[in-house]
């Protein structure tokens, strides 16, 4: 499950607007273009509604290029919430790793894929006391199980991104605890 | 600027578009926000101001354009960006940009069209709109992007272009490739090449604004400037002023496009991947690329020797490089999110071999599935 020596990396984050699927993926893409010089393609498909309706980011990686924009054989699909997990239950593999938020999602199939399921909302609400930082927590658990990008790329990209201040903060000490619960 | 050095970034292809417009020292937009167009304007709005330069959101697109080539005839590089229904409004004045050759970039990022189609949702549906979307006749450039790299640097492309033959040029960008997040490398400022206009040195006695050089431009005097200008979408002579002549509108609208055809070769940008051994060809642009390059992965695999011609630049229409690179082929695919725009005009040039479109609606992406399944139906045949 290390994904580290991986030439071609597929990862979809899906959930509802608002959860910060779009911005988890700029996080992820940042990191792995300009801390560990791969090449990132993103997608991302969502409502005309700001919040509330299914999003989700396709995040492909590879060494020079990569062809195709739209993730076929996703490594890791994480799901936010259960508006989500319906429209990308499709594209699970056998070895597909699931990453679910089980306070949002209540019904999945555990035969599809690798199923890691945790109550990311509580943990954040508990360990942060703010739900905002759900998808940090979440990716942080997810980049230091599969190890598809190193740990400091993914915290230089969020310091990069939220400079200073009470959000940095936050965001930083959610990266922690994503990083411990793995 | 989002990026205020050089270096690698992530960004999204519209983004890629300003940033780059703004290196290419343009110092204007006027706009009226439309998906999947809007980060263009928005970029502008917040960037351009802090460059120096103005931007003004319009009451919409006709007004749009009108400033931006009031704009360019003052000696400044200007720009606006669009979709589909935006790019129908700026239909009159595509022409007058021509007309009084004024230099300009439209970025038309396409949808799904006709009328307001499909908000947001991806399509290549404008391709004969770039080349013919205004009335009379006149030579257009077009340029495609198939990446966000690519966004970056066919902006400097465009703007340079506009600059050098003094008039619009498009960007077509679609809908995926606009909104799309890539790995991009920023070139150092001063290792990108910018073009400048030619500007006229004359004196105030012999001055003609519209008398052209030896490669068919006018050299530019900006409006304000001691030299006397005029801008006229009527027939005009080398003066500037209104002239219904026969064989004054027959020379200037023949020069119009004669300055662009004669350095077709030159605007012609492309990308070859497998030609040199390709019995199945895939002519694209813009999005549809990307699918293609995997197809073509794909059946290489399998021993089925395919390659790629990407069309950079759309208009002028690449004719003999079409007539060349088909030569060796047994079979072409085109796929393109329109009903076969594209195809129609390989058509014309690829010595009657057999050409197959592969053609998707509905704002949603040809899937390398779609290319594949076409061609091993079409090599079993």
């Amino acid at each position: 499950m290390i994904y580290s020596n991986k030439d071609h990396f597929e990862m979809i984050i899906s959930g509802v607007g608002g959860q910060g699927n779009v911005s988890s993926g700029i996080i992820i893409g940042e990191a792995a273009s300009c801390y560990e010089n791969k090449f990132v393609t993103m997608t991302c498909t969502y409502g005309t509604e700001a919040r509330g309706t299914f999003a989700k980011s396709d995040i492909l990686i590879g060494k020079d290029f990569v062809d195709f924009y739209e993730c076929q054989s996703p490594d890791v699909i994480l799901v936010l919430h259960k508006k989500a997990y319906p429209k990308i239950k499709d594209k699970i593999l056998e070895d597909t790793i699931v990453v679910v938020n089980k306070n949002e999602v209540d019904q999945v199939n555990m035969n599809l894929g690798e199923i890691f399921s945790l109550p990311f909302s509580e943990i954040a609400f508990q360990e942060i006391g703010s739900k905002q930082v759900v998808n940090m927590i979440a990716l942080a658990f997810i980049v230091e199980k599969t190890k598809f990008i190193r740990n400091e790329s993914l915290v230089n990209a969020v310091q990069n991104k939220y400079a200073s201040g009470q959000i940095a903060e936050l965001n930083r000490k959610a990266l922690e605890v994503g990083f411990s619960i793995a | 600027m989002i990026c205020p050095k050089e270096g690698r970034y992530f960004l999204q292809g519209n983004i890629a578009v300003g940033e780059a417009a703004i290196r290419s020292g343009a110092m204007f937009f006027a706009g009226y926000p439309i998906t999947p167009s809007s980060e263009i304007a928005e970029h502008a709005s917040i960037h351009l101001p802090i460059a120096g330069g103005t931007f003004i959101q319009m009451e919409d697109e006709i007004s749009s354009l009108a400033a931006v080539i009031g704009a360019s005839m003052t000696g400044v590089k200007a720009y606006t960006a669009t979709s589909g229904p935006g790019m129908s409004l700026m239909s009159e004045h595509i022409g007058l940009a021509c007309m009084v050759e004024a230099p300009c970039v439209i970025i038309n990022v396409q949808r799904a069209g006709p009328s307001t189609g499909l908000a947001t949702k991806p399509a290549q549906g404008d391709f004969f709109q770039f080349r013919y979307g205004t009335h009379g006749d006149h030579m257009i450039i077009a340029l495609s992007p198939a990446s966000v790299q690519e966004c970056f640097d066919l902006t400097i492309q465009a703007f340079n272009f506009a600059e050098r033959f003094r008039c619009p040029v498009f960007l077509a960008l679609d809908g995926i490739i606009g909104k799309m997040y890539e790995t991009v490398n920023i070139p150092k400022r001063n290792e990108i090449k910018v073009v400048n206009r030619k500007k006229a040195i004359a004196s105030k006695v012999d001055y003609q604004p519209y008398q052209p050089d030896e490669h068919l431009v006018p050299p530019f005097v900006p409006f304000g400037s001691p030299l006397i200008t005029r801008a006229n979408g009527s027939g005009h002579g080398i003066d500037g002023y209104p002239c219904d002549d026969a064989k004054n509108h027959e020379q200037l609208v023949r020069r119009l496009i004669n300055k662009i055809d004669r350095y077709k070769k030159e605007i012609s940008l492309f990308k070859e991947y497998y030609t040199h051994d390709a019995e199945v060809l895939i002519v694209s642009y813009g999005c549809s690329t990307r699918p293609a390059i995997a197809a073509m992965k794909e059946a290489r695999k399998r021993g089925i020797k395919v390659g790629i011609l990407q069309l950079q630049t759309l208009w002028p229409f690449p004719e003999e490089l079409i007539a060349s690179i088909t030569s060796k082929a047994k079979l072409i695919l085109v796929p393109e999110l329109s009903l076969g725009q594209l195809k129609s005009e390989i058509i014309k040039y690829c010595h009657q071999k057999p050409v197959i479109g592969i053609n998707k609606l509905g704002g949603v992406s040809i899937q390398p599935e779609d290319i594949l399944t076409v061609l091993f139906r079409e090599i079993e045949k």
